[in-house]
């Protein structure tokens, strides 16, 4: 295994060099760097000019330029920008920073819901709901993302913060919404149509109260969750995460999960005044105590499968405390937007974070960061998503279709068992080996993103550089990157002997 | 087909459970009627089949049954298939009874619904395809019951062992895993009792290291292994009714003889009724209690074994029958002067030693070791042998798909070792290659016409010459000419596999290297298309290398036979006496393996190998 | 399994140009199977129509076009406030003058969309010819030839696929776009061939184990007869789908682009392009944003579309099987019918 990986790992060093001399040779022809300063009219031009020639060795051909950077790069040093002098690690250290959050976030949530939906469609083929899928996710491919994010800025920016400032749902759009929410759950749900019609039924009508009381008691204005929402949530994702790990008929791991959630509301009042005094650490902290209080409970109901209620009471745990953490979040809510710098207008469009807010607390700038995540991420989920549902739906259609499930299900196991521990488990084999090259190729920038929504992320560095030419920090963009994705490479390669035993490598 | 890499872990138990079941069966003909799947019977030598602390019982299904109790009440169960846009029939009317204790055949070629029929019963039908009728298991009526309810009928009542087991077993999780998961979900069994029973299971089915094996995964385990621990898993829970759906077709045949004595030793220690698909006569012979013949979906006749074996009544099954090779039927009409003894020779190997070249991962491997053979003009001499004995690597070295690596290969008077490549390519007009699957060596997006005519148009004959000679060989295989337009997929195997000899025909070859030809056959279009390769064989006189693994079709054909085992010969000569006085004893184990048509003959060699 | 007609007998010589049936070609069956699929034949009719509008309109090269005005028009009445003049009237709708509007210097909206999806178009169809052309090649050679050739050669595509698509075709559509679209589209096709190549190579590796490829070997033909005679139709299937969802994506991506500033630029016109230089109106002129990107979307997405469905039509294992609804609705008419008899 370990040559294995060493072998990759030096393919992979040629591979970079080779790109990186590509590269350079490109960004270096790409246009002129002193573009500026020859139709400028300073008196002491022909200096600037001769200073900056020899800074980037422009005199030298870039077919041995390359070596120079090559030299520097070895050393750490990645050479400056030749406008503002700062140093491209920086810069690079930045940018990756604005990036890793934006990206980080999106893709986890475009992930596990291109997952779930690809299951439910695979599961469901040929039926009203896969084909409305399919077609949906063949029109999120064919989105340009720069439309999509201009008509985000307009709707969900201006459009939300103006609802905001008179956050009254009408009648007419309750309806519909709760009619669109019973149509889509009825379709996701299989069965016969009576079930499926009441159950979409029963969704429907709920949202449509939810939203409506919420808009009745202002809450658009103060949200918040309170005890008893927290514990309607709660016992629902319990009985969701009991059903898809063990069965309902696991009684131990189920009295666990309730446990969990009787804990987490118990401890709301506490967590209150917890709450005030949390940073970013200590919030962290808490929510591993959390899950590992779900793990104890597990552990102490006891009985052999120990390990399966254990399992289940940690991911309650961490949901609860989620919970706990977003309720409190909503209640600062009311002061975010009363602050000046917000005043009353939360969804920004640009950049991300308001500057003024910097030295508000832990609440206030997460829900800040917040807010200015909201649209540059729904922009890139809605992209990545399509891809990731087919992705799962192919794979998951295939492995559906092979011989083993059909022996799994002539062994009596219930369906259950056979899509999750037979089907989804194979499914998700290439799937995870396609996870790290798709992330790695994504911290290169989301490039349009960042550039409409005004992010100093890689993206924006990269369209920067390359209309000042700025051959430096190309070149550091260009190599972070690279490393990244052959990292990626290389993880998946590793991810994908991991999970499959047949190709074990013979050491 | 390329010849798989030599297995890892070779069948250990290879030679002595067939003494051991053997001897097994006659001590227990008698307490037969009593025998359950734990309980050990006094007095009997069984290899450590069950253990008796500790193991929990479990009392499954066909513990509630007695010995000749009706098992399975089908009745008028039709299946069909819902393909672009109409109901295509796999099944009509099908009605039968499998009673606990006996083995019952349904025998049919493909498409004959002998599959579907089965699968109907319990729910695993595809799709689109969907049951009507009654199939009553243990009085309970199965047919209609929605797929809740099924679950917990498949694996406590009945169990099913399917043909593939490489790819039947989920790759991912182990064998024994895959064991206690069925326990765990139908039984009450704690982890630690259910490993206890799956360990017990993997002894009872005779695989060595019960422990070991346990935490293997699939594809660690050979062939033979894979569909034990499938048959472990079926029997986990005591069912009362068990589908083997073609459980030895792809086996080799000593691993396919092993099995067949697991299955025929189950039967007498397990209560349940034993429902047994194939197409294989021979298998049937040997199992079986009651047969029942099917053809185009339909019930052509059912009776006891003996019966159906004797004194055939329906015109089918007579056709079936008598399609079906037997081994040493033919011998008293060969004729060892056939072929003069100093007719040229073209084919021969001296010390042949051919190396099989790296494919990814798997290393190089010398897969023939030093042989030697010799084939005259107008002879048919016939390579047999298991896969990983090297036949095939045999044949492709004699067409200069592969190099010689050692020793001397001369064909048709020229050496193929380092051969030049315009020599070959002269060569290549004097021998040719008819192929083991017809699906995969015509080139599905040529008309077949194209494909035959294919050699003659790299020979450099102009268009009318070819057109003529197409026709030609269209009559010679007995295809219609207006065939020559259509593509391989709107053809029958059989028919694929008469242009696949066409095409070897086509420039009039003096020696022809046959590799399977018939194996992904049917039996009675496998009868069709070796008489026709027979005639034309004989009208021609070319030399042909028959490579295949099925005795009984070698011995119909062929002047000579050459049994090889690990890249080298074991034993060769005329057929008549490899067949009837085989001095090797690979060779012997090999003859003795292949079931024979005939139950009578089967009983006498059982009776005979434990004497 | 088709079962046929037993055959003549030997020796019986029909006249050779007698009854020679026609086989079902993979064309045929494809092309059926394609048609069958609703969407993608939608889209395919879609497209069309798109198309013949689109050249049509406003001409290509030297010969003109029906529409009134040209790209580079500017008429100097604003009709309307510069707002689209189209309009619904009973069932169908009226064009008037301007029916996407004018621009801010009073430009004809729909002439210049019109012009710029020409451009787009013309872009993605040289991409995609190139791109498919080297991928093919290169990915035919790797995998028929695997061993040495084909680790050079995959080590050249991990080259191109470590620089992320955008990166490289901003550099040099920087570089070359602003002047000649023609040849961004080729330098385009140049970059974006690897993933086709891959493809095309994990095609070759499976179909040069196939029998036939050694039949014919044996027959005696050469490499490149095997290469290219039997096995590239056998893989035509992987080509021809993913040279249209390449298409599709290079449609995207060079909108992206010219809307970044990398790659079709004033006074070209490309539909990216238009979409950049409208951006920041949106607020007060949304119809100028709104038509390039309504277009781009149905050229992406019913590229998609048709490339969908020649996917299922070339897979052999897809069953188009009905609706549930329509399944069980046939399966209660069955029994019905054989209750009835």
């Amino acid at each position: 295994m370990l040559r294995f990986i060493t072998r990759r790992m030096l393919t992979a060093v040629g591979v970079l060099f080779a790109a990186t001399y590509l590269f350079f040779i490109l960004a270096a022809n790409a246009g002129d760097p002193l573009e500026d300063l020859r139709a400028s009219s300073q008196p002491n031009r022909d200096e600037l000019i001769a200073t900056r020639t020899a800074e980037l060795h422009l005199d030298v051909n870039p077919f041995i330029r390359y070596f120079y950077w090559l030299a520097a790069a070895l050393q750490g040093d990645l050479g400056q920008d030749y406008r503002t002098g700062q140093d491209v690690t920086t810069m690079v250290g930045d940018a990756m920073g604005q990036t890793i959050k934006l990206v980080g976030f999106a893709s986890v949530a475009a992930i596990v819901l291109g997952v779930l939906i690809g299951i439910i469609s695979a599961l469901r083929q040929y039926s009203g709901f896969d084909y409305g899928i399919t077609l949906m996710t063949f029109l999120l491919y064919s989105l340009p993302s720069f439309w999509v994010a201009v008509l985000l800025k307009q709707w969900g920016a201006i459009g939300f913060n103006d609802f905001l400032a008179d956050p009254v749902i009408p009648p007419i759009s309750l309806i519909i919404i709760g009619a669109v929410m019973g149509i889509v759950i009825g379709a996701a749900l299989g069965g016969e149509w009576k079930r499926r019609l009441m159950f979409g039924g029963i969704a429907g009508v709920l949202t449509a109260g939810i939203l409506g009381i919420m808009s009745a008691t202002g809450w658009f204005t103060d949200p918040g969750l309170g005890p008893v929402v927290i514990l309607a949530l709660g016992l629902g994702v319990a009985f969701v995460i009991v059903f898809l790990t063990t069965g309902l008929n696991n009684r131990k791991a189920l009295y666990t999960a309730l446990t969990v959630v009787a804990v987490g509301v118990a401890a709301y009042f506490p967590m209150q005044q917890a709450f005030l005094y949390t940073g970013g650490p200590a919030a962290i902290a808490t929510l591993l105590g959390f899950i590992a209080a779900g793990i104890g409970v597990g552990l102490l109901f006891g009985g052999q499968d120990r390990k399966l209620s254990a399992r289940a009471g940690g991911i309650v745990g961490g949901f609860m405390y989620a919970f706990l953490w977003l309720d409190f979040l909503m209640s600062q809510w009311e002061t975010y937007t009363n602050t000046s710098a917000v005043n009353g207008r939360p969804i920004a469009t640009v950049g991300s974070s308001t500057p003024e807010l910097s030295g508000s607390g832990y609440w206030i700038t997460t829900i800040d960061s917040f807010t200015h995540m909201v649209l540059p991420i729904s922009a890139l989920i809605l992209i990545s998503l399509a891809s990731y549902t087919r992705y799962m739906r192919g794979s998951m259609l295939e492995v559906m279709n092979l011989d083993y499930v059909r022996t799994a299900r002539a062994k009596g196991m219930p369906e259950r068992t056979v899509v999750m521990r037979h089907g989804f488990r194979n499914a998700l084999i290439p799937i995870a080996t396609l996870i790290p090259l798709d992330l790695a190729a994504l911290f290169g920038g989301a490039i349009i993103t960042e550039t409409v929504f005004g992010w100093n992320g890689m993206g924006r560095l990269f369209v920067d550089a390359l209309k000042t030419v700025n051959v430096n920090v190309l070149m550091g963009y260009f190599l972070v990157t690279g490393i990244l994705l052959l990292i990626g490479t290389i993880i998946a390669d590793v991810l994908y002997v991991i999970l499959d035993p047949r190709i074990r490598v013979e050491s | 087909m390329t010849p798989r890499a030599p297995k890892k872990k070779p069948d250990a138990v290879a030679g002595s459970s067939a003494t051991d079941s053997n001897a097994h069966e006659v001590t227990t003909a008698s307490a037969a009627a009593e025998s359950t799947a734990i309980e050990a019977i006094p007095g009997e030598v069984t290899p450590d089949a069950v253990p008796e602390m500790g193991v929990v019982p479990v009392i499954g299904a066909s513990h509630a049954v007695e010995i000749g109790e009706v098992v399975l009440d089908v009745e008028g169960l039709d299946v069909d298939f819902y393909v672009d846009g109409i109901w295509v029939p796999a099944a009509i009317d099908v009605s039968y009874q499998v009673k606990a204790g006996e083995v019952v055949a349904i025998v049919g070629e493909s498409g004959s619904g002998k599959t579907q029929s089965s699968m109907s019963i319990i729910g695993l039908l595809p799709r689109n395809g969907r049951a009507s009728g009654s199939a009553k298991l243990r009085g309970r009526e199965l047919v209609g019951l929605p797929q809740r309810k099924l679950t917990s009928v498949r694996g406590p009542e009945v169990g099913v062992i399917f043909q593939e087991p490489m790819t039947a077993m989920n790759p991912v999780l182990t064998v024994g895993f895959q064991i206690v998961e069925v326990l765990r979900e139908h039984t009450g069994l704690r982890q630690e009792d259910a490993k206890l029973r799956a360990i017990e299971l993997l002894r009872l089915v005779e695989i060595p290291e019960p422990e070991r094996r346990f935490d293997a995964y699939p594809h660690q385990l050979s062939g033979g292994q894979r569909q034990r621990a499938m048959i472990a898993q079926a029997l986990a829970c005591d069912p009362a009714l068990l589908f083997a759906d073609e459980p030895t077709t792809a086996l080799d045949v000593t691993v396919q003889a092993e099995i067949l004595n697991l299955i025929r030793d189950l039967k007498t220690r397990i209560n349940a009724g034993i429902v047994l698909i194939t197409h294989d006569m021979g298998v049937v012979a040997d199992m079986s209690d009651r047969i029942i013949v099917m053809k185009d979906g339909r019930i052509v006749e059912e009776g006891a074994s003996a019966d159906i074996f004797t004194k055939p009544q329906h015109e089918y099954t007579k056709a079936l029958l008598s399609a079906v090779p037997h081994l040493g039927s033919t011998l008293a009409t060969k004729d060892v002067n056939r072929v003069p003894k100093d007719a040229p020779l073209v084919f021969e190997a001296k010390g042949l030693v051919i190396d099989y070249p790296k494919q990814g991962r798997t290393p190089a491997f010398r897969a023939v070791k030093g042989i030697d053979l010799a084939i005259r003009e107008g002879e048919i001499v016939s390579l047999v042998g298991e896969s990983g004995s090297g036949k095939t690597t045999v044949g492709r070295a004699a067409v200069g798909l592969l190099p010689v690596a050692e020793g001397e290969l001369t064909v048709v008077g020229e050496s193929m070792k380092d051969i030049a490549k315009d020599t070959l390519a002269e060569l290549r007009k004097k021998f040719s290659i008819v192929f083991q699957d017809p699906g995969s060596s015509l080139n599905p997006r040529w008309p077949i016409g194209q494909s035959i005519a294919e050699p003659m148009q790299l020979a450099g004959w102009d268009k009318d010459r070819r057109t003529a000679r197409v026709s030609e060989l269209m009559d010679q295989v007995e295809l219609p000419r207006n065939f020559r337009n259509r593509y391989p997929h709107e053809l029958s195997g059989g028919q694929r596999q008469r242009v696949g000899i066409a095409r070897a025909l086509a420039l009039e070859p003096t020696l022809l290297i046959a590799d399977e030809p018939t194996s992904a056959l049917d039996v009675s279009v496998q009868a069709r298309v070796l008489e026709i390769f027979t005639d034309l064989q004989r009208k021609l006189g070319f030399g042909c290398l028959f490579v295949s693994h099925d005795l009984a079709v070698v011995e119909q054909l062929s002047d000579r036979i050459a049994v090889m085992k690990d890249g080298l010969i074991v034993e060769q000569g005329p057929t008549a006496q490899i067949i009837s006085n085989p001095t090797d004893p690979y060779t012997q184990r090999l003859i003795a393996a292949v079931p024979v048509p005939d139950p009578a003959e089967q009983e006498r060699r059982r009776a005979a190998a434990t004497a | 399994m088709t079962s046929t007609n037993p055959n003549p007998g030997p020796g019986v010589a029909l006249t050779l140009a007698a009854n020679e049936t026609q086989g079902l070609s993979l064309g045929k069956i494809v092309w059926s199977r394609f048609v069958r699929h609703k969407a993608a034949m939608i889209s395919a009719i879609v497209l069309t129509v798109t198309v013949i509008v689109v050249l049509s309109s406003i001409g290509v090269g030297p010969i003109p076009g029906w529409w009134m005005w040209t790209p580079t028009d500017i008429d100097p009445t604003i009709v309307n406030g510069g707002k689209p003049t189209l309009a619904w009237e009973g069932l169908w709708f009226t064009l008037g003058d301007h029916p996407f509007g004018q621009d801010q210097i009073g430009r004809d909206v729909f002439a210049r969309t019109m012009r710029g999806a020409q451009v787009s178009l013309m872009v993605m169809v040289i991409m995609g010819i190139i791109a498919t052309v080297v991928g093919v090649l290169v990915g035919a050679i790797a995998g028929f030839y695997r061993g040495r050739t084909d680790n050079v050669l995959m080590r050249i595509t991990e080259v191109f696929i470590a620089i992320p698509a955008i990166v490289v075709t901003a550099v040099i559509g920087n570089k070359f776009g602003a002047d000649n679209p023609a040849l961004f589209g080729i330098v385009l096709g140049l970059l974006l061939w690897p993933g086709l190549a891959r493809l095309v190579r994990a095609d070759y590796l499976t179909l040069r184990e196939r029998e036939f490829v050694d039949a014919a070997r044996v027959a005696g033909a050469n490499d490149r007869t095997i290469m290219f005679g039997h096995i590239l139709p056998n893989a035509i299937g992987v080509v021809i789908v993913n040279a249209t969802l390449l298409m599709a994506t290079a449609t995207i991506l060079e909108a992206a682009l010219s809307f970044l500033g990398f790659g079709i630029q004033p006074p070209n016109v490309s539909l990216g392009q238009l979409i950049n230089e409208y951006q920041t109106s949106f607020s007060t002129r949304p119809w100028l944003f709104w038509w390039p990107g309504f277009f781009i979307i149905v050229f992406a997405l019913t590229i998609n579309l048709i490339g969908d469905g020649l996917r299922d039509a070339f897979d052999p294992r897809q069953r188009r099987i009905p609706k549930t609804k329509e399944f069980k609705k046939q399966a209660v008419a069955k029994v019905e019918t054989e209750v009835a008899e």
